[in-house]
């Protein structure tokens, strides 16, 4: 595995914003004048790191279907939504858990009602030179300070990691020494780069590294944890952004059939009923 | 010509008392005389607004008009800048940095006689200072920056004018001229002027009166010829003392304090401040007491 | 680099450029009474002001970010009056650079000032010029290395900062997002690439300004005519 990694270049809103800033408000009143429904809106969409590719792609959908404009902002889940209790500018969070959305409608800072379950992550056991057929048992082998979860402080993946973990045989002592990384995206390159043996990584983590040629796995070094129930990823719109038309087109797009798409395109699965 | 300057308070120093007290006519120059750590500069700087720690009365009369600088308890009323007291100091204090002629400038920028023009290149010719105005004060030599220093000073055509051995770092022959280029800008000026120095000579010429300091304290006050011996026309005299007592002999000051038999008391006054003393211990003397024999001319030790 | 990687060097250099700016005038009293000063509260002002040299900037951030939030008092308060918050906002950032710089200008200054003994200012007040006329003709052209060296640090300190943004300021694009703060996220985020031409430019950058300082600190002071 080499160190530098292939050239790729995210496409990104803000080019398009930097470019034509002066042209915004004249796209924007004449965009009043031809559509009915809603005016060009700016929303800032804060995400936890493993959707960012994601979300990137569904903003150059959704900005090229609606005169609205997105800023992604990548963090871990925790983070995020402590910035937001301190008063972070953000319209959306797409939380990597239930439990920070659901926590800001408590404080009262999402709206109401606006916390559902918009994707359900999958979380595998990265093992590139690990023994054949997989399974959580042999981890063991390895001594801990040899294999990577991302921090379950502030990362959901990482809450998953340990609970499986924990269900299985491994003693208290070998949890601790694990290394803990500040997100799920962040295991995906530990381990790319050897500086762990194996971790626990987010498919869409996989799936985006992948298709952006910055990483080689073959399918029998990783095993998905299909066992075990998947990661709820929820969303929560901002009580700032109760009124802010791009926030909600963005809300309501999410169960449409080309969004969905995409989040089945990084690996996610489309949750049965919403919450 | 005419002022008068009233000070009145002490001062702690090294825990040593200063007593400041002075009331001085300024319509002659004044001369301040005495030993190395008499307070002499401390008094100057006091009249200035320098000395913090002064809480004592500084009135003056300048130009017909009173002012009161400093109250005893109150501090000071008319700070340094206001009091229109020029001072040239010791070691010049120039401002680093700078040319010669930035260091005057600075001066005429600020000099009080609005509208007064000042004849600056004659100053320079007769402080010799022209060739040096274009270079940094850093490069110049004691002399050169005293007289830059003075020059400085006149330039800002003080109410006053305080001069604390302005000629102490120069040779003589830059001496005589300084100090009648001096006498003449004081009459030009009618700036009352208060000289300090360790040099009789150079105070008779400058200050026909003068003021004699020892340890903190003003020890005489008159004219300059009756208070200082200018060791040109010394006399010679001779006297015997029936007794003494040393009081104190300082070898790092110098100054040593003789207490005379009362009977002895005429024979003190044929002695001036400034005279050469020669003493002869008897050999009855013993321990802290010894007979005095003065005579004067003779180099044995010095007032200062 | 991307547009937003080139946004966050332009909104780097503004932040560092508006801190140093505000900071200058705001340093120089108080470098100039730590100097002159001998009030006892003195020494606890020093402290104060060098305490950003030894405190993890996590725990400026956080404190400000205690104090700062809309919900605190002095939050409440700037929001009030300007409808902005001050945290995870560009003003914000501001302030937090100016505390967080602060002993970067000042103790240049003071340094400069120091060099300036009471007898010059002595003397010059005995030529007519007021403590103010001091302050503008003796001690700021004395000065002028000790700007100037306090500026390349300010500036360069903030475009070094991290941590302090990291808690109160966060990650937003044209508000926020400092070339610190899009190092790391390109690094959590395993762009690489893209982190090493801009933590290069960085270390370039810092380099320079510090070998500037050095250059300044040994040249011999020129004189002022006039």
């Amino acid at each position: 595995m080499s160190w530098a990694w292939p050239e790729r270049t995210p496409v990104t809103p803000y080019k398009l914003i930097l470019r034509l800033r002066w042209l915004q408000t004249l796209s924007a009143s004449l965009l009043l004048l031809v559509t009915t429904c809603s005016h060009a809106a700016e929303a800032r969409i804060a995400v936890a790191s493993n959707f960012r590719d994601t979300a990137l792609a569904i903003a150059e959908q959704l900005e090229a279907t609606s005169p609205h404009r997105y800023q992604i902002i990548a963090g871990s889940t925790g983070k995020l939504a402590s910035q937001i209790i301190n008063g972070a500018p953000f319209d959306i969070l797409m939380a990597a858990d239930q439990r920070r959305p659901r926590e800001l409608e408590l404080r009262g800072l999402a709206v109401p009602g606006s916390v559902m379950t918009y994707a359900l992550g999958e979380m595998g056991l990265w093992w590139p030179e690990g023994p054949d057929a997989l399974d959580l048992e042999k981890l063991t082998k390895l001594p801990a300070g040899q294999v990577c979860i991302a921090n379950p402080a502030v990362a959901p993946y990482g809450d998953a990691a340990i609970a499986v973990l924990s269900a299985g045989s491994m003693d208290a002592d070998w949890l601790d020494g694990l290394i803990r990384v500040d997100n799920v995206n962040l295991v995906t390159g530990w381990v790319a780069t050897g500086q762990a043996r194996a971790g626990f990584v987010a498919r869409s983590a996989m799936i985006t590294a992948k298709r952006g040629g910055e990483i080689l796995f073959g399918t029998d070094d990783i095993v998905w944890l299909k066992d075990h129930p998947p990661i709820a990823q929820a969303m929560a719109v901002i009580t700032r952004a109760a009124d802010n038309p791009a926030a909600t087109f963005w809300a309501r797009q999410l169960g449409t059939g080309p969004i969905q798409s995409l989040l089945e395109r990084d690996g996610y699965r489309i949750p049965q009923v919403d919450q | 010509m005419s002022g008068r300057l009233l000070v009145e308070g002490k001062l702690a120093r090294g825990g040593v008392s200063i007593d400041l007290s002075v009331d001085l006519d300024l319509s002659d120059p004044v001369g301040i005389f005495g030993p190395t750590g008499a307070g002499k500069t401390t008094l100057l700087k006091t009249i200035a607004g320098l000395e913090r720690d002064f809480s004592g009365r500084v009135e003056v009369t300048l130009q017909g008009q009173h002012e009161t600088w400093s109250v005893p308890a109150r501090g000071e009323l008319v700070p340094v800048h206001r009091r229109g007291v020029g001072v040239v100091f010791q070691e010049g204090r120039l401002f680093s940095g700078r040319t010669v002629q930035a260091n005057l400038d600075y001066a005429i920028r600020r000099a009080r006689g609005v509208g007064r023009a000042q004849d600056v290149s004659n100053m320079v010719g007769a402080l010799d200072i022209a060739s040096l105005l274009q270079r940094p004060v850093e490069s110049l030599s004691g002399g050169e920056r005293q007289r830059v220093a003075i020059a400085r000073t006149l330039l800002s055509q003080p109410r006053l004018l305080l001069l604390d051995e302005p000629l102490a770092a120069n040779d003589n022959a830059h001496r005589n001229g300084l100090i009648d280029y001096l006498i003449e800008w004081r009459e030009q000026h009618g700036t009352p002027v208060i000289c300090v120095s360790h040099s009789g000579e150079e105070l008779e010429r400058i200050a026909s009166q003068c003021l004699v300091m020892a340890q903190g304290q003003i020890v005489a006050q008159g004219k300059t010829v009756d208070v200082i011996a200018t060791g040109g026309d010394s006399q010679t005299a001779e006297a015997a003392f029936s007794g003494a007592t040393v009081l104190s002999a300082d070898a790092v000051t110098g100054v040593l304090s003789v207490q005379v038999n009362p009977g002895d008391a005429d024979n003190l006054k044929q002695i001036k401040i400034g005279d050469q003393l020669t003493l002869g211990v008897s050999e009855s003397a013993s321990g802290l007491s010894a007979p005095l024999q003065p005579k004067p001319g003779e180099d044995e030790r010095e007032s200062d | 680099m991307t547009a937003a990687d080139f946004q966050a060097v332009w909104l780097t250099a503004l932040l560092a450029g508006t801190t140093t700016l505000l900071l200058m005038p705001l340093a120089t009293p108080l470098a100039w009474w730590l100097v002159r000063s001998s009030s006892p509260a003195r020494s606890v002002v020093e402290a104060v002001v060098a305490l950003p040299l030894v405190l993890p900037p996590t725990v400026l951030g956080f404190y400000l970010l205690v104090i700062l939030n809309p919900t605190a008092p002095v939050g409440a308060f700037w929001v009030s009056i300007t409808g902005q918050s001050l945290t995870f906002s560009f003003s914000g950032l501001v302030l937090a650079s100016i505390l967080y710089s602060l002993p970067f200008m000042v103790q240049p200054l003071a340094t400069a000032f120091r060099s300036v003994s009471q007898e010059t200012l002595e003397a010059a007040a005995t030529l007519g010029a007021s403590p103010r006329d001091q302050l503008i003709s003796v001690v700021l052209p004395a000065a002028k290395r000790g700007f100037l060296t306090g500026s390349v640090l300010t500036f360069a300190h903030t475009v070094g900062e991290f941590g302090v943004v990291l808690m109160m300021g966060g990650n937003i694009p044209g508000e926020t997002r400092v070339l610190s703060i899009a190092i790391y996220e390109h690094v959590e985020t395993l762009n690489y690439d893209a982190a090493h031409a801009m933590a290069l430019g960085l270390l370039v950058f810092s380099f320079v300004s510090l070998w500037a300082v050095y250059r300044v600190a040994s040249q011999r002071v020129e004189v002022i005519r006039g």
